[in-house]
């Protein structure tokens, strides 16, 4: 089937446009609004909808802008003939006329009814119409579905012309399907998707209850189990019971063994006892016995001992009495020597007192006068300075200082005088004829006076005259200084009573030379230490008296004394006597130690004596009892044989004892008693054990008879040989179970890969023209799946090596990769088809490639070229016919012109807009192409952009829509920039960035 | 003197069944061996035996309900003649057990006054006998219980020409038992070897433990179980049964057996060699049970092959035998594989191409020797039933 012509009358925007279509390429080009899918949709609606009708379909082939109807006319090719077509919508009364070549023309129902046979569809209305030949019909906006969703209204066809094509392909029945689908559901209800068993299944509840089923085995086991551990336990406790019942009698018998020994031990032992005091008694026999013997023996010789101790004792006595009467001699010789002595030294003591009373007179007589003179010199100097002193306070009583300011004073009236005289007026009487008087002073000649006052001189009584020296009043103040100083210098003399400077100059010696005198008595009267001098005169006089008296007192004792004469003869006498007493006292002193030792020798003679004495007395004492006691003893125990006899007898009657008890001993060390008692606190202790075993074990076995006394309510051996049989019988069904699981999981698994092998081989012929149309674009490695599943196609995917392995199913693919494999299907479906339609099927692609990018689009044209090769038409509808200008294609140009002007701006249905046009006409000379008014490139970079980011909600990632445009980054941030700085679109936040239209959230 | 007397053994009284999956069916078999008591009674009766020994294991557990207790007291009561039991090794006279336990005390005092356990390895004369009996004492008795009997005991004031019977329980030398799979109680390994016993010494050997009635030597018998309680062993299995033995000093026993059982135990071993043969087993299986229902047990060993069809059938007449057999032990080996011409059906299957292919791969499957292939024969009976519904 080709379509050669179609003519549109009043139909929407057409008022009147016929096109001429190729055989092979066709393309129709045409700014938006130019009625390009208008055009399109009025061929279909041609072909596929009656023309009686007032269906929404039928009311939107009309235009309101024209008044006639909307009317289609098509030219087309079919079974070999030319086909003339065309239907009027007119509502009911729609017409339809089909005329063959050379043929007789078809009216309204057969025209119809032919027509649908020819293009080999059922007569069909709304969306079915719509739907009509979709797989070859690309509607504008459709380009990147799915294809094989537009395949389904020609399933069939194509599954048969599938068939012919593939040898061994053969197709599911519907049987098949329904056994498979059976299979999956069951299967799936027993396992999830993982492999999982299902909850709520049966095989789920047959693993519950098998286990449920082991529990209770192992819980039944574990009760038999512990019922036999406790019946060996109790068997172990009985027979160990038994042994220690055994072991007790052991010891017992044991216990009996010693106990006997223990008696045999206690009768030894008082064997022993009495052995033993028989022993003793022997042994006290012999030592009574051997004490006599020893005792007399001693007694005896005590005797003797003491008679031979007495002789020097007595010869002693003999001798110290002797010794005696010597002392006694001594001391009265001593006495008297020592009497002597002590005589001549008192004499001698006496003498020497004397003469010592003798110096003392000479001393203090010679004291005495030496004060007295003393007294006799110290009146003298008295008298000396009394007299001095009387003249002293005779003398006026001119100091050295009084001297000083008399002499100063003097020495001022000097000096004022002296100044007065410089200014006085000296005169002096040279010759007189009258008594010259100055001041009322005669002056004799020769007289001269110094005038220093104003004064009156007169000569004779008739001459008078007034001398006034110096003038002025200086002279007067010098006058009055002088007179001052002589007034201070008179004052100090009248106070002095003196008459002159001089005369206190005299006197002041004469006090000066009085007091040197008066000092040097003083100075001697010092030397003579006159203070106290009458006492010590007083003492010296009564010492010299005293010793008078002593002199005296002591002279009337001493006979023959020759009294001295002086001192010194007194003192060498008394030096004399000195040493005399001296030598007497030493002498005195020898006698009376001498005396002493004499005494203490006789006192010590006799203290020897009398000890010597009492020792003796003493002995005789003892020689007279040793002697009583000798004689009793030697009465009680006879004499040496008798005694020796006696305690030879006590010795044998020892030894005889002492073997019997040593034998006795050795009797019970055999017996061993420190061992046997040992043994009896072990076996003690053995017996108490043995006991504590068996009651520990009585108990145990009674708890473990209380633990297995049944009460015949339940059989544990039954129960468990239940479980036993339950658990297994459960496992079984488990088993069963799973089984069969496996077997239909088995049939799910086989159904399913054998549905895709038969999808395979069918879809095969479709595949591999798929993958011929793909290769002008995607090249040679890219391939595509698609599968069939018995009902309908699916799982479309593309293949292509460069990027991996996987397949990429149809929906992940970009926008223009839909398009383009979109395309390459629908092209592969149609070649299969156009078998029923003389190999030629028309496709008509309405805007088909907007999102194919430049090198994609030049694969695109190798494609429709190569399907317009193996006869397809090929029919493409661009606003933009630029981007085919390699395509080879027979252009038809529509304009925007050709609706009506105005009218169209006032219609309803999107008209032209203003802003279009304008942008129309300032690419209208750039375009080459053979259009009237050449469309602006809707598709320029920045509305293309534009365009998809709104068919992605005004919001898209930057990769997503490079990828989508198809474009390099260069180009793709170009045309984003531009866009940016216009305002149009606004950059977001997102992975690799996104951009927004402006003003979209 | 001769005394005639009955020997049994192995009553197992209160044995669970665990086996039997139906609850319900227990029932029957445990008072079947409770009756089968009563039933000894007119036997003893009918031989004038002066008394019955029981040889080991009058109940099947150390601890059995107090209503098995009390029902085989009663029953034990009414057979007229003195009872004389020795413990097993299922109710053996360990301390745990039953036999010194007040109530069985009471209960035998009270229902079976004719009831005397003989706890110990000592002999007893009684009703013109010595019996010796040789007691187990725990489960598993490492020593010979007739070791107490390789000299010939005191025998007091027993007079010369009372026949001597020795009462055991275990398995002799060489006649070691082997339990059924599941009946196993772990085996009694109580061994007892006669041949240690001095010759001529005694006159008779009464033995349990052995379910089926077995003469061992001239002197030594199994009694086996009065009732069956477990499927056959060997063909001379001889279950549900009591001796009858006539014994006299220094002469051979004279043994006599006297079917006492009620139960059919049955078993059928069968091997499919075509689908043909599923009709044999049915007639076999007619020919054992009858038509009958809640009185048999049946072991159903099966193997061979069968087709997905055959099988089937197989499944139906398992399931109408489960449901009429008190118990139907099946050991089924069966390969069910489809017959050809089922598989046909499925491979070839033109209309439905998917089916046919995933059919084959199956067969493919089951035909090799792997894991899997039991996998893929239920996977093709799985789809062949899915198939079969169009």
């Amino acid at each position: 089937m080709r379509i050669i012509s179609a003519t549109v009358r009043n139909y929407r925007v057409h008022r009147e446009l016929g096109v001429t279509f190729d055989r092979a390429l066709t393309l129709i080009g045409g700014p938006n609004e130019s009625g390009k899918s208008t055009l399109v949709e009025a061929i279909h609606r041609a072909l596929f909808m009656k023309a009686r009708g007032t269906s929404e379909e039928h009311k939107a082939t009309r235009s309101d802008p024209f008044t006639g109807h909307p009317e289609v006319e098509l030219t087309f090719e079919a079974r070999g003939v030319m086909w003339r077509l065309l239907k009027r919508f007119s509502g009911t009364t729609g017409t339809a006329s089909l005329s063959p070549e050379n043929g007789a023309t078809l009216r309204d129902a057969e025209a119809e009814a032919k027509l649908a046979e020819l293009l080999g569809v059922e007569a069909a209305t709304g969306n079915a119409m719509l739907a009509q030949w979709a797989h070859v019909w690309v509607e504008q906006g459709n380009s990147g579905r799915d294809p094989s969703e537009s395949a389904r209204t020609q399933q069939g066809r194509l599954i048969n012309r599938l068939q012919e094509l593939g040898a061994a392909a053969v197709l599911q029945s519907p049987f098949d399907m329904q056994v498979a689908g059976e299979f999956s559901k069951i299967s799936k209800a027993i396992f999830t998707s993982t492999g999982a068993v299902r909850a709520g299944s049966d095989l789920s509840r047959a693993i519950a209850e098998s286990e449920e089923a082991e529990q209770k085995r192992y819980a039944a086991e574990k009760r038999v189990s512990s019922l036999d551990a406790t019946a060996a336990t109790l068997r172990g406790d009985l027979e160990d019971l038994a042994a220690v019942r055994e072991s007790r009698a052991r010891l017992k018998a044991q216990s009996e063994e010693l106990t006997g020994r223990e008696r045999s031990l206690n009768e030894l032992r008082l064997q022993e006892y009495q052995h033993a005091s028989d022993a003793e008694k022997a042994m006290l026999s012999l030592a009574q016995a051997r004490e006599a013997d020893q005792s007399t023996t001693s007694a005896v010789e005590y005797v003797l001992v003491t008679e031979d101790s007495l002789a020097p004792k007595a010869d002693e006595v003999v001798r110290l009495t002797n010794a005696r009467a010597s002392a006694a001699f001594a001391v009265g010789a001593a006495e008297t020597a020592d009497g002597t002595a002590a005589v001549a030294a008192r004499d001698a003591r006496r003498r020497s007192d004397l003469a010592v009373a003798y110096v003392e007179r000479f001393e203090k007589a010679d004291t005495l006068s030496k004060v007295q003179a003393r007294a006799v010199e110290a009146g003298a100097i008295r008298a000396a300075m009394a007299s001095l002193e009387t003249q002293l306070a005779e003398t006026p009583k001119v100091d050295k200082k009084k001297l000083k300011a008399l002499q100063k004073a003097r020495e001022e009236l000097l000096t004022a005088r002296a100044t007065l005289d410089a200014m006085a007026t000296s005169l002096e009487v040279r010759a007189a004829d009258a008594a010259v008087c100055v001041g009322g002073e005669s002056l004799a000649v020769g007289d001269a006076r110094i005038l220093t006052d104003g004064v009156e001189i007169t000569v004779g009584s008739g001459v008078r005259l007034f001398v006034q020296p110096g003038g002025g009043t200086s002279l007067a103040e010098a006058k009055l200084a002088a007179d001052e100083a002589q007034a201070s210098l008179d004052e100090l003399l009248g106070e002095l009573g003196l008459a002159s400077v001089d005369a206190a100059a005299q006197a002041q010696q004469t006090r000066s030379d009085l007091d040197t005198v008066l000092a040097q008595h003083q100075a001697r009267l010092d030397a003579i230490e006159v203070d106290g001098l009458d006492e010590e005169l007083q003492q010296a006089l009564q010492d010299s008296q005293v010793a008078d008296a002593e002199v005296a007192s002591r002279s009337a004792a001493v006979g023959g004394f020759d009294a001295p004469s002086d001192l010194a003869g007194a003192r060498a006498q008394a030096r004399d006597a000195k040493q005399v007493l001296k030598d007497a006292e030493t002498s005195e002193s020898d006698a009376k130690e001498d005396r002493t030792a004499a005494i203490e020798k006789l006192s010590e003679l006799d203290s020897t004596l009398a000890a010597v004495r009492a020792e003796m007395a003493e002995r005789e004492e003892d020689l007279r009892t040793a002697r009583a006691q000798r004689d009793h003893l030697l009465g009680l125990h006879g004499d040496g044989a008798a005694r020796t006899a006696r305690v030879e007898l006590a010795e044998r009657a020892c030894e005889a004892t002492g073997a019997q008890l040593e034998a006795i001993r050795s009797s019970i060390s055999l017996l061993d008693p420190e061992g046997l008692e040992a043994d009896t606190k072990r076996l003690e202790r053995a017996i108490e054990g043995n006991s504590e075993q068996a009651r520990s074990l009585e108990r145990s076995v009674d708890f473990a008879r209380a633990d297995l006394r049944v009460d015949g309510s339940v059989d544990p051996r039954a129960d468990l040989a239940n479980a036993v049989a339950r658990a297994q019988a459960a496992g079984e069904v488990l088993e069963r179970l799973r089984r069969r699981g496996k077997a239909l999981t088995l049939l799910d698994d086989l159904f399913t890969e054998e549905q895709r092998s038969l999808g395979q081989r069918l879809t095969k012929p479709l595949v591999d023209k798929i993958n011929v149309y793909l290769r002008p674009v995607f090249g040679t490695s890219a391939s595509v799946a698609i599968e069939y599943n018995g009902a309908e196609f699916s799982g479309l995917s593309l293949r292509r090596v460069a990027l991996g392995h996987s397949p990429f199913p149809f929906d992940v693919l970009s926008g223009g990769a839909k398009e383009q494999l979109a395309c390459a299907v629908r092209l592969a479906t149609a070649e299969l088809l156009a078998a029923d339609h003389d190999d030629c099927l028309p496709l008509v692609l309405d805007d088909a490639f907007a999102y194919s990018d430049g090198r994609r689009v030049s694969g695109v044209h190798r494609m429709l070229d190569l399907a317009a090769s193996r006869g397809l038409q090929v029919i493409v509808l661009s606003c933009n016919p630029a981007d085919y200008e390699a395509l080879g294609a027979t252009p038809v140009r529509l304009t925007a012109a050709e609706p009506v002007q105005g009218q169209a701006l006032a219609a309803p249905e999107e008209p032209l807009r203003v802003e279009d046009a304008a942008v129309f006409a300032s690419h209208d000379e750039d375009k080459a192409e053979p259009t009237s008014a050449s469309p602006p490139g809707v598709r320029e970079p920045q509305e293309r952009f534009l365009l998809l980011l709104n068919a992605h909600g005004g919001r898209c990632g930057n990769i997503v829509l490079r990828r989508e445009l198809g474009w390099g980054e260069e180009l793709y941030d170009g045309v984003k920039g531009e866009l940016l700085a216009s305002g149009k679109i606004v950059l977001g936040q997102g992975r690799g960035g996104t951009v927004s239209i402006a003003g979209k959230k | 003197m001769t005394v005639t007397f009955i020997h049994t053994a192995d009553w197992q009284c209160g044995k669970p069944f665990a086996g039997i999956s139906d609850e319900q069916k227990r029932v029957p078999l445990q008072k079947a061996r409770i009756r089968t008591i009563q039933r000894m009674g007119k036997i003893a009766a009918d031989h004038d035996a002066a008394f019955i020994l029981v040889a080991g294991d009058l109940f099947d557990s150390t601890s059995p309900l107090q209503g098995t207790v009390s029902e085989a007291c009663s029953a034990i009561g009414k057979l007229g003649v003195p009872v004389y039991v020795i413990p097993g090794n299922h109710d053996h006279g360990g301390e745990e057990a039953l036999w010194t336990q007040e109530f069985f005390l009471r209960e035998q005092r009270d229902l079976a006054p004719n009831l005397r356990v003989l706890l110990n390895a000592q002999p007893v004369i009684e009703s013109g006998a010595v019996l010796l009996p040789c007691p187990l004492l725990r489960k598993h008795e490492a020593a010979d219980t007739t070791g107490w009997l390789r000299s010939v005991p005191a025998l007091g004031e027993a007079p010369s020409d009372a026949p001597r019977i020795v009462i055991a329980h275990g398995s002799i030398q060489d006649f070691g038992i082997r339990q059924d799979d599941d009946e196993s109680d772990g085996g009694s390994p109580n061994s007892i070897d006669l041949a240690l016993l001095p010759r001529g010494a005694y006159d008779y050997i009464a033995l349990g433990d052995w379910h089926g009635a077995k003469k061992v030597s001239d002197i030594a018998w199994y009694s086996g179980t009065p009732e069956q309680d477990r499927f056959a062993k060997g063909d001379d299995y001889a279950a549900g049964s009591v001796l009858v033995v006539r014994a006299t000093r220094g002469q051979p026993p004279q043994v006599t057996r006297h079917s006492t059982g009620e139960m059919g135990w049955h078993e059928i071993d069968h091997v499919f060699g075509a689908d043909a043969d599923l009709a044999a087993l049915e007639a076999r299986i007619r020919g054992c049970v009858g038509d009958r229902a809640g009185s048999d047990l049946l072991k159903l060993s099966l193997s061979g092959y069968l087709g997905l069809e055959a099988a089937s059938a197989l499944e139906r007449t398992i399931e109408s035998q489960t449901a009429r057999l008190i118990r139907l032990k099946l050991v089924n080996e069966t390969v069910i594989m489809p017959a050809d011409e089922e598989l046909d059906k499925l491979t070839h299957r033109q209309s439905d191409p998917l089916i046919a292919r995933v059919a084959t791969r199956l067969v493919e499957m089951a035909r090799a020797q792997t894991d899997e292939a039991h996998t893929a024969r239920v996977a093709l009976r799985e789809l062949y039933a899915a198939s079969r519904n169009r």
